[in-house]
């Protein structure tokens, strides 16, 4: 199992590679969705050559949802990264994928459609597609991402730790709702929290330019699945936004030091308080044929 | 410029009836498995049978959602059910997986359309399932008429653009917030609407001081006002939301949609207001245009209001009419007494007012009023009358 680390800022590179990251995922300006910085594309080219002299790997996000104007920008940075030898692609939109096709380089993209990829059925489609590999949707249990795991035909991996985002629109709820009321909320460094009345949990959201994003209360830990999913699973991501910058190189140290061999039991205790299990121990109550 | 399909939801067979009657060119059902708006759903196989009858009577297409997102155990039986579906010849199948359309490629020769659930927005997106083997796609509902119509210049595929009822707030398909709060799974129909809930919003940790909660709620949709555009773009088919709906709201909107696509495409003269009127006899929440007429803004946002305003004005429908005795039997759908005026709500045209002289029940028992749910009464009508015509007060 490798580590893949979301970038949260450029002078991070060295020192989350020394944590033990093996690939540095990027988001760049204008196609990806929920990065922390998002880097202009020649700052983009900048990093890989920064990467590949540490001897690590380089994803980039093109994560967003495409609108048809966008598509001569991200076919401008597609051709410019794969000339340049990015390692990955990140993508949710098809488009990514003609583009890709059209340049002869599908086996560079990672399908990451955050909710749709949560069967075997469906991650073996695209795996048949000759794209390097598929990212498991994070709403499934432990149990349905093994089953997909043990029956992919290529590399699969899971956003393993971080803050899961559970809900994006392209409205700008925060502006429209400070409208309504006459209180100013615009885009906001700081993200605001939503609390439903008959809940007690205060769900990060946040309004940037490609909309409104909310999301779980508490970032994801896999501690205590690692030991299960490291020989099925290829990569263990570590998305980094909303998480403090001070806490990222000690939570990759982590999931490197329990890859290396350490005991587990005292990081699961660590972080149990402060994080939660995802959807690792639940179950949708509506299945098939159930019409509660 | 071509005529669209106007395309309305059924939730059950009476729902399927009154849409066509009302003038839907095509309906789409859910099955009991396998679709979104699973507690929508009343159709069996056996009774998706008869709606397919029912519509090719009709010279209308009828066409089944299998739109989950499935998870690893969700394909049991599934090949058999296409098999089946074909073999009963609905028109096409309405998916969202990519596995579920190898699936009905592989063993049918079924029709299949991407489900909005997919929320394409571009060319290449298009040209993608297109490749795949699907033959019209479900834009996503975030999409301006400006990028409706660059769209449609770079696509030759069959085009279907939402233009009524509820629209989710979230991308579709991209929403979790209902497995997070409710454990119900959005994307295989047991979503529970957690978007139109009311929150307290949170700055620097503090509650925001507000008389009126957060709410991500949208208005519904309603798109009169932009239908010429769209018919002049070029999308082949315009679909209303809803299969949870009331009859009275399937054949109130589908009527007033109906009525301005044929007048458009006849090129009459038309006020836009009038169909607007059309649609506010049914139930509704408040509506806007979506994104249709561009970027959202508070104005397409809905607060503190989590219900639909209800109407009382649907007091019946016909099942029958005596034209020897010109009598109609009416079901009652809401309370009415002898004395109260209404109006007759055909496909055709809205007729009235009249007052309610007699009421006989089907024992021939002179009532005053009708006050018992689905209860049948004789209502004496000169109007030939056919069945699923429909009675409202004024």
């Amino acid at each position: 199992m490798k580590l893949a680390v979301t970038l949260p800022h450029q002078n991070s590179v060295e020192t989350l590679a020394n944590a033990g990251a093996d690939i540095l995922i990027v988001g760049i300006s204008g196609a990806s969705l929920r990065t922390q910085t998002l880097f202009k594309l020649e700052d983009v080219i900048a990093l890989i050559d920064r990467v590949k002299i540490i001897k690590k790997s380089i994803w980039v996000k093109l994560d967003a949802l495409f609108y048809d104007v966008d598509l001569p920008y991200l076919t401008k940075i597609i051709e410019k990264l794969s000339m340049k030898k990015v390692d990955g692609f990140i993508f949710i939109d098809p488009a990514v994928y003609k583009i890709a096709q059209s340049l002869n380089m599908t086996e560079k993209l990672i399908y990451a459609p955050t909710t749709y990829l949560t069967s075997y059925q469906d991650e073996s489609f695209w795996q048949e597609k000759n794209i390097q590999g598929t990212i498991i949707s994070p709403v499934v249990s432990l149990e349905e991402m093994l089953k997909i795991a043990h029956e992919s035909q290529g590399k699969t991996g899971i956003i393993g730790h971080g803050f899961i985002n559970m809900f994006h629109s392209r409205r700008r709820l925060l502006e429209s709702y400070g409208n309504h009321i006459n209180q100013p909320l615009s885009d906001e460094s700081a993200p605001l929290y939503i609390e439903e009345a008959l809940r007690d949990e205060k769900y990060p959201i946040i309004q940037d330019q490609t909309g409104t994003h909310v999301f779980k209360e508490k970032p994801l830990a896999s501690f205590k699945v690692i030991n299960d999913i490291k020989n099925l699973i290829d990569w263990l991501i570590v998305d980094t936004y909303l998480i403090a910058p001070k806490d990222v190189k000690s939570i990759v140290a982590d999931y490197k030091a329990v890859l290396m061999g350490e005991d587990v039991n005292g990081l699961i205790k660590r972080y149990e308080n402060s994080h939660d299990d995802g959807f690792y121990y639940r179950q949708s109550v509506l299945k098939k044929g159930d019409t509660s | 410029m071509m005529k669209p399909e106007l395309l309305a939801p059924a939730g059950d067979l009476e729902k399927l009836a009154v849409a066509l009657h009302y003038g839907a060119d095509a309906v789409y059902i859910g099955g009991r498995e396998f679709s979104l708006r699973a507690r929508a759903s009343n159709f069996d196989l056996e009774s998706i049978e008869e709606a397919v009858k029912i519509a090719h009577q009709h010279q209308k297409k009828l066409y089944v959602t299998t739109n989950i997102i499935p998870r690893n155990d969700d394909f049991e039986g599934f090949i058999d059910y296409i098999k089946t579906l074909e073999s009963i010849e609905v028109d096409a199948l309405i998916c969202a997986s990519p596995s579920v359309v190898s699936l009905i490629k592989q063993h049918t020769n079924l029709e299949v359309h991407l489900s909005t659930q997919q929320s394409v927005t571009n060319a290449l997106a298009i040209n993608f399932w297109q490749s795949e083997g699907i033959q019209r796609i479900v834009l996503a509902r975030e999409l301006t008429l400006n990028e409706l119509k660059v769209l449609r210049q770079h696509t030759d595929i069959e085009l279907e653009v939402f233009i009524h009822g509820g629209m989710c707030v979230a991308y579709s398909g991209r929403c979790v917030l209902s497995n997070v709060m409710t454990d119900r799974d959005a994307n295989r129909g047991g979503c529970a609407h957690s978007c139109r809930w009311n929150y307290t919003l949170f700055k620097k940790h503090k509650p925001l001081e507000s008389s009126t909660p957060f709410s991500m709620s949208s208005k519904d949709l309603q798109s009169i006002q932009h239908i010429e555009t769209l018919m002049k773009i070029g999308i082949e088919s315009l679909k209303i939301e809803g299969r949870m709906k009331s009859i009275h709201y399937i054949a109130t909107v589908v009527n007033a949609y109906r009525h301005l696509i044929d007048a458009i495409f006849n090129k009459n003269q038309i006020d836009l207001n009038h169909y607007i009127k059309l649609i506010t006899k049914a139930e509704n929440r408040f509506t806007s245009d979506g994104f249709l007429g561009g970027m959202t803004s508070v104005k397409q946002q809905l607060y503190n209001q989590r219900n639909e305003q209800p109407t009382q004005a649907f007091i019946g429908f016909v099942k029958d009419y005596e034209e020897q005795t010109q009598r109609a039997l009416i079901e009652q759908r809401n309370y009415f007494e002898v004395g109260d005026q209404y109006e007759i709500f055909t496909p055709e045209q809205t007729y009235g007012p009249y007052t309610i002289a007699s009421l006989e029940t089907l024992a021939g028992h002179q009532v005053t009023v009708a006050r018992h749910p689905q209860e049948l009464l004789w209502l004496h009508v000169s109007r030939p009358l056919r069945a699923f015509d429909m009675i409202r007060k004024v």
